[in-house]
């Protein structure tokens, strides 16, 4: 039961993915080509991983998904009206109990205090994650030694080239 | 002249590689980073110089744009070499090994990273309910061979291995020929299964086909030799790098690491190695509506609901017409239909259920069945040596 929970709330997003033509004929789309749909060339395309879950106030989580897409590496998901978190029915294992176990669990030792600065947190924890999420500035490392090993290589002798 | 042409070719296969936009699972999304520095040339030169109307990014498979900019490549390879050659820094001759084994790694590669979806059942899924439900004729080519390639999971099997073996044979010098003519074979078929078909993967597979050819040129000769003329074999090109055995062992040890690390890593990831065991979201299926008039968020005449498995909620009308809307399950499995602002709280006895439908403070309850996909002949996916045991089985 844990499993099925766990996969009906993570996989609903994309495990499988094909050209995002067929996505989109596959769920009947009234458009060619729809934009929800992630085009990988015929591949099953990007999945979503749930990494965290953090207490945000009162009856709310914020779900943080590890997400394999270069624009969309990290999605946070807020959940409101949560029925386990409900006046009398608050049962923080029960919520454990629907993720998977290297789920990390934030916050639930202050369900009773205001977090106000949670926003915040989040926002600043997204900024971080873009930031390391960048590898253009890998390729210009890259780029930059290849073309000074080009500039500092001798020519050759003409008769062995 | 030869050489300009092979050093071009080999240049622009790997400029190609790295230019494309493909989902990587471990690797740095680098495709998706360099066609975007690329995409403000190759969508100006696809709109204004070619005057094509631009519907798609070139980060889409098939994009005009995404055309544009492997011919851009093309240029740049071919501008490269004549730099390079003017320039006179490195040995031809060490380039076009470099070039050929990169070109025979990056062939590895894609039949590989292919290959191992279809072994592990993830690329040609079974046929959603939708479209199980959608008449034959009203299905185009396109995602009719693609339902079709769900419905068989052995011929999937059987697919995958012909891609994984050529794969592992590319990757070793000795049997890179033999790797080399193993996928030219491979991916004609799915050249022109993508041509015949129309789906939209024709660029990336006729550029695996050109890497092919490029990888089995070399050996042309030889080929001849063996097949046409009969004569003695002419001596093998040496196509391999030049490097002392312990570092060709190192660098060809860490890059087959890298390589199966990112074929293998999505997997371990959702520690499924088949596709087709993997749970499906919550309500998955199809749901036939009981009752007379049924209406459901404005649509009236509802016959069947549907529950897609990437998270979609299709409603199919009576004369059988689709609506899809995008969904969520909440924590209390309801379904969340954010685009109507509407929840769907769904209660099960048996194969009969109720969709609870909450919107605009009203509810609507809508009584429905559910219908047992695998009993449907497109989801029996059974073997039958003879005519008797197909007809006992269907008794």
């Amino acid at each position: 039961m844990k499993t099925f929970l766990f996969l009906s709330l993570f996989i609903s997003g994309s495990a499988f993915s094909q050209t995002n033509v067929i996505a989109a004929k596959s769920h009947a789309s009234t458009q060619v080509v729809d934009n929800n749909d992630l085009d990988n060339f015929g591949e099953p395309g990007p999945m979503r991983f749930i990494a965290e879950v953090k207490y945000l106030k009162d009856d709310c989580i914020v779900e943080k998904y590890n997400v394999e897409w270069s624009d969309h590496d990290t999605e946070y998901d807020t959940i409101c009206d949560h029925p386990f978190l409900q006046a009398g029915t608050i049962d923080i294992d029960r919520i454990k109990a629907m993720y998977p176990e290297e789920t990390i669990f934030k916050r639930f030792d202050k369900i009773d205090l205001n977090t106000k600065k949670s926003r915040k947190e989040l926002r600043e924890e997204r900024k971080e994650k873009r930031s390391k999420g960048s590898s253009g500035i890998l390729f210009i490392i890259i780029g930059s030694g290849l073309f000074l090993i080009y500039l500092f290589t001798p020519k050759m002798n003409p008769s062995r080239y | 002249m030869k050489t300009i042409l092979t050093s071009g070719i080999g240049i622009w296969i790997v400029l190609f590689a790295l230019f494309l936009p493909f989902t990587y699972s471990f690797f740095p999304h680098f495709g998706y980073e360099l066609t975007n520095s690329l995409s403000s040339i190759s969508e100006w030169v696809a709109k204004d110089a070619l005057e094509i109307n631009i519907y798609s990014s070139p980060t889409t498979s098939d994009s005009a744009a995404q055309f544009v900019q492997a011919f851009l490549l093309l240029i740049i390879a071919f501008l490269l070499v004549v730099i390079a050659r003017k320039q006179r820094r490195f040995s031809e001759i060490e380039i076009g090994r470099f070039l050929h084994t990169s070109a025979a790694y990056i062939l590895s590669f894609f039949l590989l990273k292919y290959g191992v979806d279809k072994l592990f059942q993830f690329q040609f899924y079974a046929p959603e309910p939708n479209t199980l439900f959608t008449p034959l004729g009203m299905l185009s080519k396109d995602i009719l061979f693609w339902s079709s390639m769900g419905t068989s999971s052995s011929y999937n099997t059987f697919m995958g291995l012909s891609e994984i073996i050529p794969a592992f044979l590319l990757l070793h010098h000795r049997t890179r020929l033999l790797g080399g003519l193993i996928a030219l074979g491979v991916l004609v078929n799915v050249l022109m299964i993508n041509f015949s078909f129309d789906i939209t993967v024709k660029l990336l597979s006729m550029y695996l086909v050109t890497v092919s050819i490029y990888v089995i040129s070399p050996f042309l000769k030889n080929l001849y030799s063996f097949f046409i003329s009969h004569s003695e074999s002419s001596a093998k090109p040496e196509k391999r790098i030049q490097l002392k055995p312990k570092v060709r062992t190192v660098v060809k040890s860490i890059v087959v690491i890298l390589l199966f690390t990112e074929i293998l890593f999505s997997y371990v990831q959702v520690r499924s190695f088949n596709g087709r065991e993997m749970e499906k979201i919550a309500h998955f299926g199809s749901y036939e509506v009981t009752q007379a008039d049924a209406d459901v968020l404005g649509y009236q005449n509802v016959h069947r609901i549907h529950i897609h498995s990437k998270g979609y909620l299709i409603l199919e009308d009576k004369e059988g017409s689709f609506v899809d809307f995008p969904i969520r399950i909440a924590p209390d499995q309801s379904i969340i239909v954010r685009k109507e602002n509407a929840r769907f709280f769904v209660s099960k006895n048996g194969s009969k259920a109720v969709f609870k439908i909450q919107k605009d403070g009203k509810s609507v309850d809508i009584l429905t069945r559910k219908i047992d996909l695998d009993a449907l002949p497109a989801r029996d996916d059974s073997f039958h040596w003879t005519v008797d045991g197909l007809i006992d089985a269907q008794k």
